[in-house]
């Protein structure tokens, strides 16, 4: 018997039990060059998640100082789609903050420009640039990319 | 027309059958030799036609005659049949898009995310 595939609208947030948020980084360790990793997303075994044009990303990002604050607008964004094996890594967006700060407003999303799928296995890798003097803190910020689901049916 | 010489004609039919125990005997025995029995055979008939007497001269002709005729017939059987032969028709080619791991898209994902997204 085949089973039916499953097609479904679909998140990933930093909430995904998929997702893995990366430690925070010290407190004005920034150097406005080297990135520091929000965290990643692990593809299940089973599923494939679609990113289309339509899909869109937004995010909040928060540092790490003693007085936590929001990043500022320039601070590079970059989102890399790695293949199962870790070998392969294609970048699938690549902005500044200030694209991708506004979660509210839907004609203001972000949108990917391509559209590509996400097997089982493939990570998604969340990374930014802080600025100089400027910490990244995953477990406070929050991210949310909009695609779509693609599985197969359970079987009865 | 010519008178029949049936003792003769006996004896070249017992040389031409003669030729296939011969040639087997060449072929089963010493096959490394790297002659093949009809040329074996020939050889064979070739000195027994040389060698007197009214029996075993026809028989060596026989033989020999066999042996010639049965190593002019492959390449003849290829000129004729490569006449005759009908052209076999082309293999039907498969669709370009066809993959070792197919499936229609309601049970296989990357059929479906090709179908439907295209994603290949």
């Amino acid at each position: 018997m085949t089973r039916k595939i499953i097609d479904v609208p679909y998140s990933i947030s930093e909430a995904d039990p998929n997702w893995t948020a990366s430690a925070a980084t010290t407190a004005a360790s920034g150097d406005g060059v080297t990135e520091a990793k929000l965290g990643e997303y692990l593809c299940p075994v089973g599923l494939t998640v679609v990113i289309l044009p339509l899909s869109t990303l937004a995010a909040y990002l928060k540092d790490n100082e003693a007085a936590p604050a929001e990043l500022t607008d320039g601070t590079p964004v970059r989102i890399v789609h790695v293949d199962s094996a870790g070998a392969i890594v294609f970048d699938r967006i690549k902005t500044v903050y200030a694209g991708i700060k506004d979660f509210a407003d839907a004609n203001k999303l972000k949108r990917f420009q391509g559209r590509f799928a996400i097997e089982q296995r493939e990570k998604l890798i969340f990374y930014v640039i802080p600025a100089t003097g400027v910490s990244l803190n995953p477990a406070a910020s929050r991210f949310e990319i909009t695609g779509r689901r693609v599985s197969k049916l359970l079987s009865i | 027309m010519n008178q029949v010489d049936l003792n003769r004609l006996v004896w070249l039919a017992a040389g031409a059958g003669s030729k296939g125990v011969a040639a087997g005997l060449v072929g089963g025995i010493a096959p490394q030799t790297g002659i093949t029995p009809d040329i074996a055979t020939a050889f064979v008939g070739f000195w027994l036609a040389q060698q007197p007497g009214e029996r075993i001269g026809p028989f060596g002709e026989g033989m020999l005659i066999s042996s010639v005729g049965q190593m002019v017939r492959q390449p003849i059987e290829k000129l004729i049949g490569g006449f005759l032969k009908p052209t076999p028709a082309a293999a039907a080619t498969p669709p370009a898009n066809k993959t070792a791991n197919q499936g229609s898209p309601d049970e296989n994902v990357d059929a479906y995310l090709d179908a439907t997204y295209q994603i290949k």
